[in-house]
């Protein structure tokens, strides 16, 4: 008989198996995004407002997550968009084949004329060591028989390997698709005509890996925007008159972490507080002792959700630019091309740093005190 | 009738009244009606029958269903002989009785000459395309659903009194049909889960009573994300506030069941966990056991989904089996939801023996079979369940097995497997083939085995008893087994590591599959089922 070792290899094995396959093609049509928290919903929802004028709408997803089961919401049977969910080393190819199809499909509808496509969306998130890393991405297609390429903007965030793999290959299949897709994407960052907007959360592997997507794509600016619209995450939305709904709404709002008005009012403090006329600020906050770990909460992603008010509250106002940045590389080129002034008119830069690199960030932008005010608001999150 | 035996009915019908009393009643009420002299046979079978009904679950059912199948029959044989027997009232009656017990196809013509009738109320015509949508539930067949769905003409309805509460009703029910309609259609569906949302969103709009009917469309359709955000919006906005106080209750309590259910969905147990155990409290406090268990076994099913099946102990799931044997779902509408009960019992029990077994091989290897029998006998049982019943979980293979060969690749010899086609395929190739075959197989199945039969072949193909990240059940005489791989000691030994490879795969994909079981609402006193529920009393059989 085998032994219990064997029995054990066995069974793990058999469980994993089932649950990988199960994280790259359902079972059935259906699926779904895990509500790890509001963010991710918020993610899905600007997905959805969005989607009645999209032809394609792909979604990205992980290798599984033991925790977390992703799903990818259907589409309307009445909406035209047609709905791919895609493993990652997956996406790159069918995203770049379809933008060509959309291309070519469009030159011969409508030769001659100023033609648009329908935006293709592609929205990708990952879930991983039980958290929501990511990240929505749109890619605007506006296509015209005398102007074939991709004239929106791109960028896309993923963490881990996964996005990583998903970032080179997006990189390949988009240049093979577009063929001048590059060009575009800096030219209409030049003009800063595009929005972009990326739905995040942070931690070091996606920003190592925003990095070298932006890089790779010859960004030149590159705008984080979090949009809040009037979506709120789910603990909010509990009624409290609901047979006991408020208990759990109380109970999962305390293992939440500490109240995003916190980290929000120290941010509007340090800004109020530092912003002369005509200077520049830049902020850098320090998030977490160690983000990883503070992502791990029973509900999901604070940091994610402070991010996620934080920078909806300053956008909305127009004031700052939310960015992130984990090693000195990364900080030095936000800050300079802060410092130039791209594209856009927002008085401060606020630079979440992960706690590991706080020392390093403090370092570098007292080199930079000459061009902004500069201040490090430290924040950490009770365990 | 006189008021004495009035009397004595009321009580049986009584569910608050003790038990004891109830059958006392029952059996005295009949023995009242069996002297009455204007009472004919039929008449007291039909009494008979619905007794019973009333006393269902307190009481085992003996003879009653001899009893209605006996005026069926009766029937039967005297319209194929001289016309109908019955008059169309008792036809009807009948036809209520039928459906009450869940005999939905003989219950159709009792039915079907009465809709036709202009006389027919309103009520009767919703029961008769109820009867068709159950009876679709339990066979898949699309015609049931069209039948129904033909019998539920806006204009018609408009006709019956109380006609905005009817359309209500129509609209709910004409929802969940195009609901099942899709379902039943698959990829041909065209659009008809949009419409039966739709059409649950007005049955909505015009009766608040259908509120969780709308919130859980989406779960039904697998669009967990929207059904919890519909329920939540409905649980902030309150338009069951307009119905009466208790009804109310319950449908808030409806829309928080199915919320729980989208939350478990998408992985928020959390959530689900503490929608479940308000749910609980609240059914408790209304005494619906029916509702109570139903969210028993979602927080069973809650507890079994989030954790890997080897982390759990033979005390915890043998826990989880007796909570999932106590339940009790009586009323025939809850049948799926039963059905669903029995197949976490097998899965439970296979998994009692599976990590029974593997805890007893702590320490030393055991000689001691009977651990290794009640595992196969128990994989063998889930599989067939599942096999049978939830078909859609054979969407990707699920096991291999390879027999290595002398000369040239012949057909599968290995004993004993034949009965596990469905779930394990069976190849056979010679030695210089088989590192293909297992990169060709190995990615889409969750279980692989490969069966050598001698020691001259094990020796020759040992270095190729390799698979990137995962572990192969080998039987390979003479060879030690890699450390990766998983040695089989013989024909049984391999054959039980497959097989229960196999089940352990169907039953992982079963836990973490969101089927959604279409069943009675959670409630069993839910104003949504208000048109759903046969209704007769024994004094209709004398005005018949």
């Amino acid at each position: 008989m085998a032994d219990r070792h064997g029995w054990d290899r066995l069974i793990r094995d058999v469980e994993e198996r089932v649950l990988s396959a199960f994280s790259t093609h359902s079972f059935r049509a259906a699926a779904s995004v895990s509500l790890a928290h509001g963010f991710l919903r918020e993610a899905l929802n600007s997905c959805s407002s969005v989607s009645a004028d999209l032809e394609w709408l792909a979604f990205v997803v992980p290798p599984f997550d033991r925790d977390n089961w992703w799903i990818v919401s259907p589409r309307d049977e009445e909406s035209a968009t047609a709905l791919e969910v895609l493993a990652p080393a997956a996406a790159a190819a069918r995203i770049a084949r379809r933008c060509r199809d959309l291309r070519a499909a469009t030159t011969e509808v409508r030769p001659g004329a100023a033609a648009t496509v329908s935006l293709s969306d592609f929205a990708g998130w990952s879930l991983a060591d039980g958290i929501v890393q990511v990240v929505g991405l749109y890619v605007n297609v506006s296509i015209t028989p005398d102007r074939p390429g991709l004239e929106g903007a791109l960028l896309l965030g993923l963490g881990h390997e996964a996005g990583a793999d998903l970032i080179t290959a997006l990189e390949d299949g988009v240049e093979h698709a577009g063929g001048c897709v590059r060009d575009r994407l800096r030219l209409a960052y030049a003009r800063d005509a595009t929005p972009v907007r990326v739905i995040a959360s942070l931690d070091d592997a996606f920003q190592e890996h925003l990095g070298r997507a932006r890089q790779a794509l010859g960004l030149r600016e590159f705008l984080v925007q979090l949009e809040g619209g009037s979506l709120q995450p789910v603990d909010h939305c509990l009624p409290p008159a609901a047979v006991s709904l408020s208990e759990a709404a109380t109970a999962t709002d305390a293992e939440s972490g500490p109240d995003a008005s916190d980290i929000h009012k120290a941010f509007e403090d340090a800004l109020g507080a530092l912003r002369p006329p005509g200077r520049k600020t830049v902020i850098a906050l320090r998030v977490a002792a160690s983000p990883s770990a503070s992502l791990r909460t029973p509900v999901g992603d604070w940091l994610g959700w402070c991010e996620f008010r934080y920078g909806l509250a300053s956008l909305r106002a127009g004031r700052a630019v939310l960015t992130t940045a984990n090693d000195p590389t990364t900080l030095n080129a936000e800050l300079a091309r802060y410092a130039r002034g791209a594209a856009h008119s927002a008085r401060g830069l606020v630079v979440l740093v992960p706690g590991h690199f706080e020392a390093g960030a403090r370092l570098l932008l007292e080199q930079w005190r000459e061009t902004f005010d500069v201040s490090c608001a430290i924040y950490d999150p009770p365990n | 009738m006189t008021s004495d035996v009035r009397a004595l009915v009321d009580t049986v019908r009584d569910g608050t009244a003790p038990n004891r009393a109830r059958l006392h009643a029952a059996r005295s009420a009949l023995w009242a009606l069996e002297h009455e002299h204007e009472w004919t046979d039929l008449d007291l079978k039909l009494a008979r029958v619905m007794v019973s009904r009333w006393l269902d679950g307190v009481t085992p059912s003996s003879s009653w269903e001899y009893d209605l199948v006996e005026v069926w029959r009766t029937d039967r044989l005297a319209r194929d002989a001289h016309g109908a027997s019955l008059s169309d009232p008792q036809r009807l009656l009948v036809a209520r009785l039928l459906y009450d017990c869940g005999q939905y196809a003989a219950a159709i013509p009792f039915f079907e000459q009465a809709v036709r009738s202009t006389q027919i109320s309103a009520e009767m015509v919703l029961l008769a395309a109820y009867n068709f949508e159950h009876l679709g539930r339990q066979t898949g067949d699309a015609g049931d659903v069209a039948a129904a769905l033909e019998l539920l003409d806006d204009d018609r309805f408009r006709t019956f009194p109380h006609a905005e509460q009817m359309l209500a009703e129509s609209l709910h029910l004409r929802g969940h049909l195009y609901l099942m309609q899709d379902q039943l259609a698959g990829r041909h569906a065209g659009g008809f889960s949009q419409l039966g949302t739709d059409l649950l969103r007005q049955a909505a709009d015009l009766d608040p009573s259908y509120a969780s009917c709308f919130t859980s469309s989406y779960a039904e359709r697998g669009d967990y994300v929207r059904s919890i955000s519909a329920s939540l919006e409905v649980l902030r906005d309150r338009p069951f506030g307009l119905l009466a106080p208790y009804e109310a209750t319950i449908v808030a309590l409806e829309v928080l069941f199915y919320l729980s259910y989208g939350l478990l969905s998408v992985g928020e147990y959390e959530r689900a966990r503490l929608c479940l155990a308000s749910f609980i409290e609240a059914v408790d406090r209304l005494e619906d056991d029916e509702a109570r268990d139903h969210a028993r076994l979602f927080m069973v099913k809650l507890e079994l989904k989030r954790r890997f099946a080897s982390d759990f102990s033979t005390s915890e799931l043998a826990g989880y089996y007796a909570e999932i044997r106590a339940l009790a779902f009586s009323s025939p509408l809850s049948e799926p939801v039963a059905a669903e009960t029995r197949r976490y019992e097998r899965v439970l029990e296979f998994l009692m023996a599976l990590v029974g077994l593997r805890d007893r091989l702590a320490g030393s290897p055991s000689t001691d079979d009977s651990g290794s029998d009640l595992l196969f006998e128990r994989a063998r049982a889930l599989i067939r369940t599942l096999v049978d019943e939830r078909p859609s979980l054979l969407a990707s293979p699920v096991g291999a097995v390879i027999e290595v060969v002398n000369g040239e690749a012949s057909s599968p010899t290995l004993d004993g497997l034949e009965e596990f086609d469905a779930v394990c395929r069976r190849l056979v190739t010679p030695p210089a083939g088989l590192a293909g075959i297992l990169r060709q197989i190995a990615d889409e199945h969750d279980v692989v085995g490969v069966w050598i039969d001698s020691e001259g072949l094990a020796a020759s193909v040992q270095d190729r008893l390799t698979l990137p990240g995962r572990s192969i059940i080998v039987h390979s005489p003479g060879q030690d087994s890699l450390p990766t791989n998983v040695q089989a000691d013989g024909a049984a030994d391999f054959r039980d590591l497959l097989i229960a490879g196999c089940a352990l795969s169907l039953a992982k994909r079963f836990l973490i599959d969101d089927e959604y079981i279409f069943g009675l609402t959670p409630c069993t006193q839910s104003p949504a089922v208000k048109f759903q529920l046969a209704r007769y009393d024994i004094e209709e059989i004398r005005t018949l």
